[in-house]
């Protein structure tokens, strides 16, 4: 199929012609218009699904891609050419990303049509959702970081108005502003790494920095003392990791849920929030070329495990997905920094689905009973069996059981880093990596399941009585408490169960262990494998590091691309044979042996302590550090009580009152002062000496000087300084030139 | 068309002088001659758009009539793209103002005779290539501000237009020195008041013998004109008149002040400073652009410590005019046209910016986010407010950089053009993006969210003149952010003309 602009832009126009209309005539629209936003995504899931189809089952080469560009501004004047192109970039991976975006996106707003009814803000929560949805596939579809960073922050835009969507609430403006400014950390970052990528290599479309990386433009150019690689990549990364909610940046995330369930299910969740990976492994060559795919590791290594250390200590349903979220986050960082390329990006598709699920079943929940906290809850399986379905398949996934598509996804990223961190002859200390990884990932399991037991489980904890009401859901929100049995509705089920469908594994690896199982569809069901991989750059891995302002000298050969090679040995084509493949296989065998491990006993141990509880919780044992656990291990306070109050907020002051007490009131307002003395010496050399000699003309000095002497003494100030400097002025300049 | 700047420069004064005459009873009378006048202005400057040839760097719609000749001094006009863009924002800005005073009681007529001699000395500004017609232009301008400030102002008018008089008047005497040396050095010739024929560095060679030293003419008399424009732009250390006479000035003159007043600086810079004295102005770039970067911080840190809203957006304006500076500064294609495009788009967003603060202040009368008690002055605006709310956020995120609204394209511009010069100082200006979030959200954050409090519950929203008049406003910030060509393609020969020129030095 040949592309044009007009089979790839509705993709992204239909969500922003119903932004449009809802904006301006929401309010008159049947529904508010929430029906024209669910159409215009499920317009752009069409258009996505040919792009997919056409890539996927069409051409099935991994090095496919579409790229298309036009000039937005041009400043060519003269000999001086400059000039902004935009364009569309589409390899698989970006086809893969639309159909998920575009689906997601569909089905949550299908979901939120019955989630917002009857809610107030129901018409704007409408006019957000397709414009952030808009800009998320604009974000994908884009060629280069600039229109990269545009819808970027336009998604920035879009989850600071859905936080803060309930303006009533203080809390809600807290945690909206919150939200904006810890990803604008991230954000002024990226847009310093992408200007030192522009001016040095004169572009920012993937397309020529990966070209730039091969040609070896990146050499030798340094930014103060740094490489150029190094500090553009870090400013890049350091973008990813604000939207993404790395650590220490991800302090956002979980006040993020002040916003509407189902638009946390898809900003919070699902897609935004994994634009921060998405860059990265856009971004992947220029990571490896300024060698900081150790760091990526690292810090996705300690958000995964810290997000799942606090996770397991939330009474709040939506606190304990939006800190699994960070964690699964933390995952895929894993995934790019150990160089498990598709892996990371597998991840990102899976953890889409099921997480989108999980909210969207927690959104079920909470609209069902009117109750967010997990204590309060208990046996809901009976009255919600839809959901309770479909976030139990998701909870399968998230926790890595064999045949869900978490497994899949995460079972190679924690394979490669156990690679990564034993075996590649890597920095000891980043052993870190797999060892914090596969606690996490134990944890996630329990975590998990404490909250599917604690939630649909035992006894119902809510004293009240439940009973079928036979009016649907959602009409009589005024009777609070009264649970009603779930009816199998389109609007609320139907999202839950088809997301829930897509948690299987098999979607996503034809091998549901990931090596073992035979390939029952054929080569083509290791599609993901196959389609996804690094960019190629051609003389990327034989480049003499040296070059790159390091002392380092090693081959690039030992950096950890060599670890995805031979995931598809015969695809790519730049890698050559690998020596370590015997090794990376035997990784990969005991990673799966020990991750199936880690989460059944994560599931086990769960079950012996809220379900046969015959295991007590461990919190009360541990008082010190459930406390460090429930206040996030306190960064929230650094940052807002010390950072930002005390250091920011206290220099500001610092220096308002500097301005205008000491600055303006001294140095600007003092003058008069000096003019007072310099007035009076004048004053007394007029009349002691120019009266005592009296020579011609003194009247008109007299007269002169009066007049400054009521400018002055009438408060008009500083007029006698202006005089003065204009006679100096005038006097240097007559005698010189 | 050769007389349509005369026709936009003397119309104003035509309508002062149709007010003037217009009894002082008849105040909408007054009113609406006010805003004929303004609207057939701004429609002028729209036919001038629309006839302005992009393709050249040279002035165009030259008026050149000699004035006082024993002198060579000319009346004499004309624009290039860089004014074009000015002409068109002052336009703008003073048609919208005209409409936002319409709620103005105390002594209309003068009011807005006022008003009107102030624009037509803003376009004097813009449009004289005489330097001593540019001086009277420049110099006259201050009059209606004085009055407009120390008349209609806040509580402490009396002190901010003085203090405002004084300190441009303070700047403008050294560019008078300038002005006068330029005048001795050319030889007393035709040409020798002519802005246009001093350009192109023709002054590298001169010398000046101050108090036994030789000091070259560039340097000395670029520092002088430096300090008439510096005071005006406003640059740290000269700023601190801005927030005194903005925070006292009433809405439409804060809202000409920041809009176009404060552009009359940078505009000097580039019309003026830097290319009669290119050699000057590349030796001094350093200087210029650390200047830039301390009013981008400072002002954004003294912004976020305000508990007034208009002092706020006040210090706002400081530091959004550092980055018209650093782009200056930076001398390259892309930071000179970011520079120009800045003054533009500040101009457009934080006029928003004084507007909205003004329609708010004529519900509460006062300005406080917290009151000086510690209670909130403010609270659920929001909720109260749906209509203003909307304008809000598109005039603050215009203001904090938002991609897709007009701030973002000119700020980018900045930042690649100052990077290739001073990555250091780039890394720095970083923290003014993310501060200049703060300080905004954080604002709205106080004022909108939360409950109703009973005071807030007795304000209106906007009333349909006052969305009619932040209209043209949103629309130029949407539209000149999503496509800045209209106005890119305009001002970039212009520019071009003279990058190519510093880039010689």
């Amino acid at each position: 199929m040949e592309y044009t602009v007009g089979n790839i832009a509705p993709i992204f126009l239909a969500p922003v012609l119903a932004f449009v209309i809802n904006a301006f005539l929401g309010r008159k629209l049947p529904r508010q218009g929430d029906w024209l936003a669910t159409l215009s995504i499920f317009v752009s899931f069409i258009f996505s699904a040919r792009i997919f189809s056409d890539f996927v089952f069409g051409k099935f080469a991994s090095d496919n891609f579409i790229h298309k560009t036009f000039t937005w501004f041009d400043l060519s004047y003269g000999a001086n050419i400059w000039k902004v192109d935009m364009g569309v970039y589409i390899d698989n991976m970006a086809a893969i990303m639309l159909l998920m975006v575009s689906g997601v996106a569909f089905l949550i707003h299908l979901f939120s049509t019955w989630y917002m009814d009857h809610d107030e803000k129901h018409g704007r929560f409408f006019i957000f959702l397709p414009l952030f949805t808009s800009a998320m596939l604009a974000l994908v579809l884009s060629d280069n970081l600039l229109s990269l960073f545009i819808f970027w922050e336009i998604m920035g835009f879009c989850s600071y108005s859905l936080i803060g969507i309930y303006n009533k609430k203080e809390k809600a403006g807290d945690a909206s502003l919150k939200a904006f400014m810890t990803t604008r950390v991230g954000d002024v970052f990226l847009l310093l790494g992408m200007v030192a990528i522009w001016m040095v290599i004169g572009s920012v479309s993937y397309v020529d920095i990966y070209a730039a990386i091969a040609q070896g433009k990146f050499d030798g150019q340094a930014v103060m003392g740094i490489s150029l690689a190094t500090f553009a990549g870090l400013c890049i990364f350091l973008g990813g990791m604000g939207k993404s909610a790395q650590f220490p940046l991800h302090v956002w995330l979980p006040d993020a849920m002040m916003g509407p369930t189902p638009g946390s299910a898809l900003i919070h969740a699902a897609t935004m929030v994994a634009a921060g990976v998405y860059l990265s492994l856009r971004m992947y060559p220029l990571m490896v070329l300024g060698d900081l795919t150790w760091f990526i590791a690292v810090i996705g290594a300690i958000t995964a495990f810290m997000a799942a250390t606090i996770a397991l200590v939330q009474t709040d349903i939506k606190a304990v997905l939006a800190f699994s979220t960070i964690s699964q986050l933390g995952y895929m960082m894993i995934g790019v920094g150990v160089g498990s390329y598709n892996a990371a990006f597998m991840h990102l598709i899976t953890h889409a689905i099921f997480k989108a699920c999980l909210f969207l079943s927690a959104g079920s929940v909470i609209h069902s009973i009117h109750e967010q906290e997990m204590p309060k809850m208990g046996g809901l399986r009976k009255y919600l069996p839809y959901t309770h379905f479909a976030m139990m398949c998701c909870t399968l996934a998230i926790a890595g059981i064999p045949f869900f598509s978490g497994f899949v996804s995460k079972d190679r990223i924690l394979g490669d880093a156990l690679y990564f961190g034993f075996m590649a002859g890597q920095n000891p200390l980043l052993a870190i990596v797999p060892i914090l990884g596969f606690a996490g990932a134990g944890l996630t399991a329990f975590y998990m399941f404490r909250m599917m037991f604690l939630t649909f489980y035992g006894e119902n904890r809510m004293h009240h009585h439940a009973h079928d009401h036979g009016h649907g859901h959602g009409h009589e929100d005024d009777h609070g408490h009264e649970i009603h049995l779930e009816h199998l509705s389109v609007r609320q089920n139907i999202p839950l169960l088809i997301l829930a469908v897509f948690t299987l594994g098999f979607w996503f690896a034809g091998t549901l262990t990931g090596q073992t199982f035979g390939k029952v569809f054929g080569a083509k069901t290791e599609w993901f494998k196959i389609l996804v991989e690094a960019p190629k750059v051609e003389k990327f891995i034989n480049h003499p590091r040296e070059l790159l302002g390091s002392t380092d000298s090693r081959p690039a050969t030992d950096l950890p691309v060599a670890v995805y090679d031979h995931h598809s040995d015969t695809q790519t084509g730049y890698a050559g044979p690998n020596p370590d493949t015997h090794k990376i296989h035997k990784a990969h065998t005991i990673g799966a042996i020990l991750s199936i491990i880690i989460a059944f006993s994560g599931v086990f141990l769960a079950f012996l302590m809220y379900i046969k509880k015959s295991v007590k919780p461990l919190s009360p044992s541990f008082p010190g550090f459930t406390e460090v656990l429930k206040n996030r291990y306190y960064f929230d306070n650094l940052y807002v009580d010390i950072v930002i109050k005390k250091g920011l907020l206290g220099l500001n002051r610092f220096l308002a009152w500097f301005d205008m007490g000491v600055y303006d009131r001294y140095a600007v307002d003092g003058w008069e002062k000096v003019n007072r003395v310099l007035f009076t010496a004048s004053k007394w050399f007029d009349n002691v000496v120019v009266d005592a000699i009296g020579v011609d003309g003194t009247g008109v000095a007299v007269n002169l000087f009066n007049l400054v002497l009521r400018i002055v003494q009438s408060g008009k100030i500083q007029f006698y300084f202006i005089v003065l400097i204009t006679v100096l002025a005038s006097y240097i300049w007559t005698v010189n030139i | 068309m050769n007389g349509i700047l005369n026709w936009i420069l003397w119309l104003p004064v035509i309508g002062m002088v149709a007010v003037i005459l217009t009894p002082k009873a008849k105040e909408n009378a007054i009113r609406l001659v006010t805003l004929a006048t303004t609207t057939v202005t701004l429609a002028l400057s729209v036919i001038l758009y629309m006839n302005f040839d992009t393709t050249t760097a040279d002035m165009q719609f030259v008026v050149k009539i000699p004035w006082i000749e024993q002198f060579h001094i000319n009346y004499f006009l004309g624009i290039d793209g860089i004014t074009m863009l000015m002409t068109f924002l002052n336009a703008l800005l003073f048609f919208i103002c005209t409409l936002s005073s319409w709620t103005v009681e105390k002594n209309v007529k003068a009011y807005f005779a006022l008003l009107l001699m102030l624009q037509s000395t803003v376009f004097g500004v813009f449009f004289a290539l005489d330097f001593f017609l540019f001086y009277v232009y420049w110099e006259v301008m201050l009059l209606p501000m004085f009055f407009l400030i120390g008349i209609w102002g806040g509580e402490n008018r009396e002190y901010a237009a003085i203090k405002f008089f004084l300190y441009t008047f303070f700047g403008s005497i050294f560019m008078l020195v300038g002005i006068i040396a330029l005048y001795y050095a050319t030889g007393k010739g035709v040409d020798s008041f002519n802005i246009v024929a001093h350009q192109g560095g023709k002054f590298t060679e001169l010398t000046v013998d101050l108090f036994g030293k030789t000091l070259s003419f560039e340097t000395l008399f670029f520092w002088f004109m430096f300090l008439g424009f510096a005071i005006k732009v406003p640059v740290f250390p000269f700023h601190t008149w801005l927030p005194h006479a903005h925070v006292q000035a009433p809405t439409a003159v804060s809202v000409i002040l920041a809009g176009v007043l404060l552009k009359m600086g940078t505009y000097g810079f580039l019309r003026i400073a830097f290319p009669i004295f290119p050699q000057a102005a590349v030796e001094s770039s350093t200087i210029i652009a650390v200047l830039g970067l301390i009013s981008v911080i400072y002002g954004a840190f003294c912004a976020m410590a305000q508990d007034d809203v208009k002092k706020l957006v006040a210090y706002s304006s400081v530091s959004h005019m550092g980055f018209v500076m650093l782009g200056l500064a930076a001398m390259t294609t892309q930071g000179m046209n970011g520079a120009v495009l800045q003054m533009f788009n500040h101009g457009t967003s934080t006029a928003m910016m004084f507007l909205l603060i003004g329609i708010l202040y004529e519900r509460s009368h006062h300005r406080w986010i917290v009151k000086p008690d510690g209670s909130k002055g403010y609270g659920g605006l929001a909720t109260k407010l749906p209509k203003y709310t909307t304008v809000f956020i598109i005039g603050m995120f215009a203001s904090l950089g938002l991609p897709g609204l007009s701030g973002f394209i000119s700020e980018a511009l900045i930042f690649l053009g100052i990077y290739q010069r001073f990555t250091t100082i780039t890394v720095i200006a970083v923290v003014g993006l993310l501060i200049g979030a703060a300080y905004l959200l954080w604002m709205f954050k106080r004022m909108f969210f939360g409950e109703v409090n009973p005071e807030t519950e007795e304000y209106d929203d906007m009333n349909a003149r006052e969305v009619f008049y932040m209209i043209p406003l949103c629309v130029c910030v949407i539209v000149f952010g999503v496509f800045p060509s209209p106005l890119l393609n305009v001002m970039k020969a212009s520019v071009g003309q003279l990058v190519d020129l510093l880039s010689k030095f």
